[in-house]
């Protein structure tokens, strides 16, 4: 062993580096990813984050394949997962944004989104009238809406006809339903602000505000539901249906397309209304191509785009064009008309009650 | 360089020591405090920024909040009495009653517990589900009149949590069971104890701390658990654990969520404690006597 | 250890059976409960295996003997992905944790003990949610997104946490007189590290790899927080499986995943067992 001194300050000073070195190693060991792309990746991409299966990678690659600019798609599993990380760094990096209804509301409140240049659109005069200028984005200046699907009763027919399902009486109340689903059960919504809505617009056709009583009633409501419920899910439903465990589940209507040639299943939008979700597409502030942003929603939203996203996925859209190409019967089961009278029962959720209270609500319901 | 060779040589355990302690830290400890800082804040969007408030933990004293804990308590508890019911007489067997299959028969209770867990829930998943097997057995056998869905329900999900947990309960049981001192059963069979005695006075109370490892080995996960709920459960209660899933992939509300994580990592380690000092105080107890 | 304990069983275990015989109810039961349990142990694991061979989609009964659903996991490339994404993540995480921990441990045999050990209980003793929280808080905060990175790191923990106790239970066993000797005889620390040190502590070592890599590989809660889309586990390729569509190639997941944990333990307790064996002689 070396008995030379070494003074305190060399000491620390050594001991300091040390520390340094690792932590650099560490940074770039994190940030290799985007180290490489910076580097090493200089073609035109166009970056898009949305919500998986609802568009389809075919789209995707036709817009590579019709002008040449690579697309780079990352998916993200809910809207506020996005929303927190856009709040943080304004979309960076991103290009075109997918977010849901009530989400866009809340970023344009929080100034994350570009406004559209509807010139640079050529299929905006395509999209689907009721779908435009709702209550999150009045005047579509940042968000035009790409994607809908009604949520509803979804059924096999070989055991209840439209009919049993055409209220959600079906779903809510215990009795009505008993002799056809033989001590079967229903599957039900597992997320708590789609649940509760969806009993508000049963009691009382409301999906913004209720007051506290009102409130006290959706919770009994779901409460008692829980009785003859066989499981909280959205995406087990399906399979719930196929191995015929349950005859009846609450999805939105994209669920069923996947099991539509296994055997005869519909859907409905009961008669007291329903939710609606709408997906639309917006660019971030913080975006860097803001032209070819313009470019791929316009291609998302052509009529091709749209049958194929529709016969990958389920999901509804906006244009015209596209949905009378499309075979709607894959979805409800039987022909179905969009008409006024068919949009004004659905119900985008615009929620103004603080979520503690639902969540308050969806506790109580859980813990029952 | 003379220089720069003398002071790595002499600050060599300092830079092997280092990854380890800063991996530590960086990546556990601090996250961990500032979750905890974090648990005393919350977002408002009138004033756009955090404040500080205690607001996150008196809603968790909420009704439907502690109703929450409860669930995640009396199924880490359910778990943990059935585990332990089955455990010790598993490792009671292996200990003194099995010889020549002992070695096998202990191999066979450590493989299930280096499995992954989504890998023991499909397993049960399999079994129970409508189509399956051993529903279609039942069916053919004429126990139930047509074959049905076993899932969804606390039935599937109690026995998923212990078939998950069991091998975790039974090998602490197993090791201090095999550490006690062979002499002290062989003279309380001389002074003519009965085999009950024998159990009740000297083995149970010796392998205590196996009981207790055991216990904490399955309480503390059990209270966490959320995929066994979903998944063999039907996601009808909330446990803990789906809660803090909630908030923390889904809604993306960290604030609220880390009240949720330190109120309720407190409460296994408190029912810990006073086992042990059960425990502890039954055993002073005995010696008194 | 193991050895002792055997031969010392002799006596008693006579004892026990001797009174035991003369209880029927007992002598009965006790085996059949123990039997039972060892039953429901491995009867789900036996027949997932069963029908992962099963030339059927739905159907319970048996259709005939197939290989189709494996051959099916070699052209899902969700699969392949998963498969390459839970291998990259084990081996990372066990080659880190083993590196770390041994540097860890020479670097402070001579400090205090507790810088190598209590610092380190928390990962094993804190439940995994409060680790994997850590991990995606603090990527989150950072503006790093999630994936091979976050996994390692979460699985470096857990490893860590075990690696530390195994690895340094085999250093304090370590004689000094042999390194004296070593360095005496005119080795450089460099060199006696690498003859006597290290090869002295290899059954540890690769009982801490082992350890890790199945820790890693079977890891289900971690990944759940610390994955992202396109960066996933097996673990929770199976999830997202479970929970939508249930088809037998599941089974044949499963079945290899068991596999393969299987193989990784029954080394590691072979090791152990020839490790008590020659550490007693």
């Amino acid at each position: 062993m070396n008995n030379e001194k070494v003074t305190f300050f060399e000491s620390l000073f050594s001991k300091i580096f040390i520390i340094v070195f690792y932590l650099v190693l560490i940074f770039l060991f994190l940030h290799a990813q985007n180290i490489y792309k910076f580097f090493f990746i200089k073609e035109r991409v166009v970056n898009v984050y949305a919500f998986r299966n609802i568009i389809s990678e075919d789209v995707f690659s036709e817009f590579k394949k019709k002008t040449g600019i690579n697309v780079h798609v990352t998916y993200y599993d809910t809207n506020e997962e996005m929303f927190a990380k856009f709040r943080i760094d304004k979309g960076k990096g991103y290009d075109v944004v997918l977010p849901s209804d009530y989400m866009v509301e809340l970023m344009t409140n929080a100034e994350l989104l570009h406004k559209l240049d509807k010139s640079k659109i050529s299929n905006y005069s395509k999209i689907y009238k009721r779908l435009l200028n709702r209550f999150f984005d009045p005047g579509n200046k940042y968000t035009l809406p790409v994607y809908w699907i009604p949520y509803g009763i979804g059924f096999n027919k070989e055991v209840l006809d439209y009919d049993d399902v055409k209220s959600w009486k079906a779903v809510f109340e215990e009795g009505a339903l008993r002799e056809k689903l033989d001590g079967r059960k229903i599957s039900m919504l597992n997320d708590a602000l789609e649940a509760f809505f969806l009993g508000s617009i049963y009691l009382f056709q409301s999906s913004r505000n209720l007051n506290d009583e009102q409130m006290e009633k959706v919770k009994d409501l779901l409460k008692n539901q829980k009785k003859f419920i066989e499981c909280y899910t959205e995406a087990g439903a399906k399979y719930l249906l196929l191995s015929d465990i349950v005859p009846l589940v609450v999805i939105p209507a994209s669920r069923i397309k996947d099991i539509y040639s296994e055997g005869s299943y519909g859907f409905i939008v009961p008669e007291e209304g329903s939710l609606m979700e709408i997906c639309s597409a917006g660019i971030p502030i913080a975006s860097q191509n803001v032209d070819l942003a313009h470019q791929l929603i316009d291609f998302i939203l052509s009529k091709k785009s749209g049958i194929s996203s529709f016969d990958d996925y389920g999901y509804i859209p906006s244009n015209k064009e596209s949905f009378h190409n499309i075979d709607i019967k894959t979805l409800f089961g039987r022909s179905v008309l969009f008409d006024d009278k068919f949009f004004d029962k659905l119900h985008v959720i615009h929620n103004e009650i603080p979520s503690h209270k639902i969540e308050e609500v969806w506790f109580s319901v859980k813990t029952s | 360089m003379n220089f720069v060779k003398r002071i790595f040589a002499r600050e060599t355990p300092f830079f092997l020591v280092c990854p380890a302690l800063i991996w530590q830290f960086l990546f556990l400890y601090i996250p961990l405090l500032v979750l905890f800082v974090d648990s005393f804040f919350r977002y408002s969007n009138k004033i756009k920024s955090f404040y500080f408030t205690f607001l996150n933990y008196q809603k968790i004293l909420q009704p439907s909040s502690l109703k929450i804990f409860l669930n995640s308590f009396f199924l880490a508890f359910e778990t943990t009495v059935i585990c332990l019911l089955v455990a010790y007489p598993l490792a009671y067997f292996l200990v003194f009653k099995s010889k020549k299959f002992r070695m096998f028969l202990l191999l066979l209770l450590i493989l299930p517990s280096w499995t992954s867990i989504i890998i023991q829930i499909y397993a049960w998943f399999f079994l129970l589900k409508k189509g399956s097997i051993l529903s279609q057995s039942l069916y053919n056998m004429g126990f139930i009149s047509e074959p049905f869905h076993m899932l969804n329900n606390h039935f599937a999900m109690i026995v998923g949590m212990v078939y998950c947990y069991l091998p975790f309960m039974a090998l602490p049981i197993y090791a201090s069971l095999e550490n006690i001192d062979r002499k002290l059963i062989e003279a309380s069979a001389d002074l003519g104890a009965s085999r009950f005695i024998t159990l009740s006075k000297i083995i149970l109370p010796l392998s205590a701390y196996g009981i207790l490892a055991g216990i904490s080995l399955v309480f503390i996960p059990a209270f966490g658990e959320f995929a066994i709920p979903e998944l063999l459960g039907g996601s009808k209660k909330l446990f803990w654990g789906n809660v803090i899933v909630g908030k923390f992939l889904d809604y993306r509300d960290w604030n609220s969520g880390s009240a949720f994580v330190y109120s309720g990592v407190l409460l296994p380690v408190i029912f810990l404690f006073l086992i042990y000092y059960v425990i502890k105080s039954i055993n002073k107890f005995r010696f008194k006597c | 250890m193991l050895s002792n304990r055997l031969t010392n069983l002799g006596s008693s275990v006579d004892w026990i059976l001797m009174v035991e015989r003369k209880n029927p109810f007992i002598r009965f039961l006790h085996p059949f409960f123990t039997y039972s349990a060892y039953l429901f142990l491995y009867v789900p694991v036996f027949i997932i295996a069963v029908f992962s061979f099963n030339d059927s989609a739905i159907s319970v009964r048996w259709h005939g003997f197939s290989l189709r659903w494996y051959a099916k996991l070699f052209y899902t490339q969700e699969i392949i992905d998963a498969l390459n994404v839970s291998m990259v993540v084990a081996i990372s995480s066990t080659i880190l944790s083993v590196l770390i921990a041994t540097a860890l441990i020479f670097g402070s045999s001579r400090w205090k003990s507790w810088v190598s050990s209590v610092i380190f209980y928390p990962n094993i003793i804190l439940p995994d949610i409060a680790l994997a929280i850590g991990v995606l808080s603090l990527f989150t905060y950072l503006k790093v997104p999630l994936g091979y990175g976050s996994l390692i790191i979460g699985h470096t923990i857990v490893g860590l946490g075990f690696s530390i106790p195994i690895i340094r239970a085999r250093f304090i066993e370590l004689d000094p007189v042999l390194t004296e000797a070593s360095l005496d005889l005119g080795a450089t620390t460099l060199q006696t590290f690498r003859k006597v040190i290290i090869p002295l502590m290899r059954p540890s070592l690769i009982a801490a790899g082992l350890v890790s890599f199945t820790l890693s590989l079977d890891d289900f809660l971690i990944a759940f927080f610390c994955s992202s889309p396109k960066v996933q586990t097996l673990s929770i390729y199976v999830y997202s499986q479970l929970k939508e569509t249930v088809d037998p190639s599941i089974n044949a997941i499963s079945v290899l995943l068991l596999a393969l944990s299987s193989v990784v333990t029954l080394l590691l307790c072979s090791l152990k067992i020839v490790d008590q064996v020659i550490g007693n002689e």
